[in-house]
C-alpha cells in the first residue's frame, strides 16, 4: 500500500484540477448561452435571405450575369473549415478531421481555415492550405471581412470553383454533427432552406407559395448586385456563429466530464487514504502490544 | 382580408402582426401593399414603414434591406427597426450627429479606413437621416 503522505499529495493535486475544470465549465456555459442566443436569433434572417436568393435563381437563373450565380466546371473546390482556437473541447475537432478525410480526399481541394486547431490539422494532413485566419470568441461581422474578401477574390479569380463551409454545429447540447454548407455558386438552395426550416421547427408547407409570377423591382440585376455579396457574407457569418455555439457547448460538456472524473477520483483517493491511515494505526497498536507482551 | 407583416432583422423577428395595408419605402419609390398584391421582391431603402389598420396607423423606421410579398405574407428584411411612436427625438438627433462625425472622420483618413467601413457608416447616416425626417412629420 502506498504511503499516506503520497496519497495526500495526489488528493490535493486532483482537487486543484477539479477546481480549474469547474471554473472552465462555468465560463464555457455562460459563453455558450450567449453564443447560442445569437446563433438562434439570426436564423430567421438568413432563412428569409436564402428564400429570396432561391426565388431569384429559380425564376431567372439563366439570365443572371453574376459570377456567384454561374455554374462552372469544378476544377478546384474551395473549402473553408471553421475549427476552434483552443483545444479542450471534446471530439469537436476530431470530427472535422474525420469529415475531411471521408469527404474531401479527391486531391482537388484548397483549404482556408478559421481557428488555430483547424490550420494545424489541415497542415498535418498535408493538404493545400491557402490561408488561415482567426477570430475572437465574440465574433462580429466586421471581424470576418478579411476571410470573406479572401474567399470572394479566390472565387472571382478562378483559383477555386466552389466555396463550401465545413463546421460542426450542435444537434442538442450533447451531440454535434459536422456539416458542409455549399455557399458558392448560389444554386440549388432548396436543400439548405429545408434543413434550416427543420432546425427551426417550421413546417415546409407553412405558407404556400404564390404561384403568380414574381416581379423584381427595380430589376433582377439590381437586386442580384445588392444581394449577392450580402448573402455571401451573411452565410459565412451565420456558419461561424453556429460553430462558435457548438464549440462552447462542447467545451462545457468536456469540462463537466473532467470535473466529474476528478470528483470520483478524489472520492476513491479518500477511501484509499483512510484505509492506509487505518492500516498504519493497526500496525502501531500491534507493535505496542507486542512490545508490552515481550 | 388581412396581411401578415413580418420584419426580420439579424436579431430575429422584430415585428409580426396583421395589418390592412402597408407602405414600404423602396428603391423605386414608396409602394403601398394591399391584400392580394402580386408577388414582388424589391430593394428596401432607409425610410418609414407605415402600417395601416382600420382604427390606427403606426410608423416604423427601417434601415436598408429587402422586401418580399408572397401571397398575403410580407417579409421585410432589414438591419434595424424602430417604432417611431416610442422614439425619442433628441436621442435620434444626437445619434445622427454621432454617425455624421464618425463618417467625417472616416472620410478624412480614407487611407487608413477600408472602403467597406466607410460605406457602412454612410448607410448608418442615411438611416439616421430617415429617422429624423419621419420624426419631423
Amino acid at each position: 500500500m502506498k504511503g499516506v503522505r503520497e496519497i495526500k499529495r495526489r488528493m490535493r493535486a486532483v482537487a486543484n484540477t477539479a477546481k480549474i475544470t469547474r471554473a472552465m465549465q462555468l465560463v464555457a456555459s455562460s459563453k455558450m448561452k450567449k453564443a447560442q442566443r445569437i446563433a438562434v436569433s439570426g436564423r430567421q434572417y438568413i432563412l428569409a435571405l436564402s428564400e429570396i436568393v432561391d426565388c431569384l435563381a429559380s425564376a431567372n437563373g439563366k439570365y443572371i450575369k453574376h459570377p456567384f450565380f454561374k455554374k462552372r466546371e469544378i476544377k478546384h473546390r474551395g473549402v473553408l473549415i471553421i475549427g476552434t482556437e483552443k483545444g479542450l473541447c471534446g471530439s469537436l475537432n476530431q470530427g472535422l478531421v474525420k469529415k475531411i478525410i471521408t469527404d474531401f480526399s479527391a486531391g482537388n481541394e484548397k483549404f482556408v481555415t478559421i481557428g488555430k486547431k483547424a490550420s494545424q490539422f489541415v497542415s498535418k494532413l498535408r493538404r493545400d492550405l491557402l490561408a488561415d485566419f482567426s477570430v475572437s470568441d465574440r465574433v462580429e461581422l466586421c471581424e470576418l471581412r478579411p476571410v470573406i474578401e479572401f474567399l470572394k477574390n479566390a472565387y472571382l479569380r478562378g483559383e477555386v470553383d466552389s466555396i463550401e463551409v465545413v463546421y460542426s454545429r450542435s444537434v442538442n447540447p450533447l451531440t454535434h454533427e459536422q456539416v458542409c454548407n455549399k455557399v458558392l455558386p448560389m444554386l440549388n438552395l432548396s436543400a439548405e432552406i429545408s434543413s434550416l426550416k427543420k432546425r427551426m421547427h417550421i413546417s415546409e408547407e407553412g405558407n404556400a407559395a404564390d404561384s403568380r409570377e414574381v416581379i423584381f423591382e427595380p430589376n433582377v440585376q439590381a437586386i442580384v448586385d445588392k444581394l449577392s455579396h450580402m448573402f455571401f457574407s451573411q452565410s459565412i457569418f451565420r456558419d461561424v456563429l453556429e460553430a462558435k455555439a457548438a464549440e462552447h457547448s462542447a467545451r462545457m460538456f468536456a469540462m463537466k466530464n473532467a470535473t466529474d472524473n476528478a470528483d470520483s477520483l478524489s472520492k476513491n483517493l479518500a477511501m484509499e487514504y483512510n484505509k492506509a491511515r487505518q492500516a498504519k494505526i493497526t500496525n502501531e497498536i500491534i507493535e505496542i502490544a507486542a512490545a508490552a507482551n515481550g | 382580408m388581412k396581411l401578415t407583416l413580418r420584419v426580420i432583422t439579424p436579431n430575429g423577428v422584430d415585428f409580426e402582426g396583421e395589418v390592412d395595408s402597408v407602405a414600404i419605402p423602396t428603391d423605386s419609390g414608396e409602394i403601398e401593399v394591399l391584400p392580394d398584391h402580386r408577388p414582388i421582391i424589391t430593394i428596401l431603402i432607409p425610410g418609414g414603414l407605415v402600417l395601416k389598420n382600420a382604427e390606427n396607423c403606426h410608423v416604423y423606421a427601417v434601415d436598408q434591406g429587402f422586401a418580399r410579398v408572397n401571397g398575403n405574407v410580407i417579409s421585410i428584411i432589414t438591419d434595424e427597426l424602430l417604432n417611431m411612436d416610442r422614439a425619442d427625438i433628441e436621442e435620434i438627433e444626437r445619434a445622427t450627429e454621432r454617425a455624421e462625425r464618425a463618417l467625417e472622420e472616416a472620410r478624412n483618413n480614407r487611407s487608413a479606413m477600408d472602403p467597406m467601413e466607410v460605406e457602412r457608416l454612410e448607410a448608418k447616416v442615411r438611416y439616421q437621416m430617415a429617422k429624423k425626417l419621419i420624426c419631423k412629420h
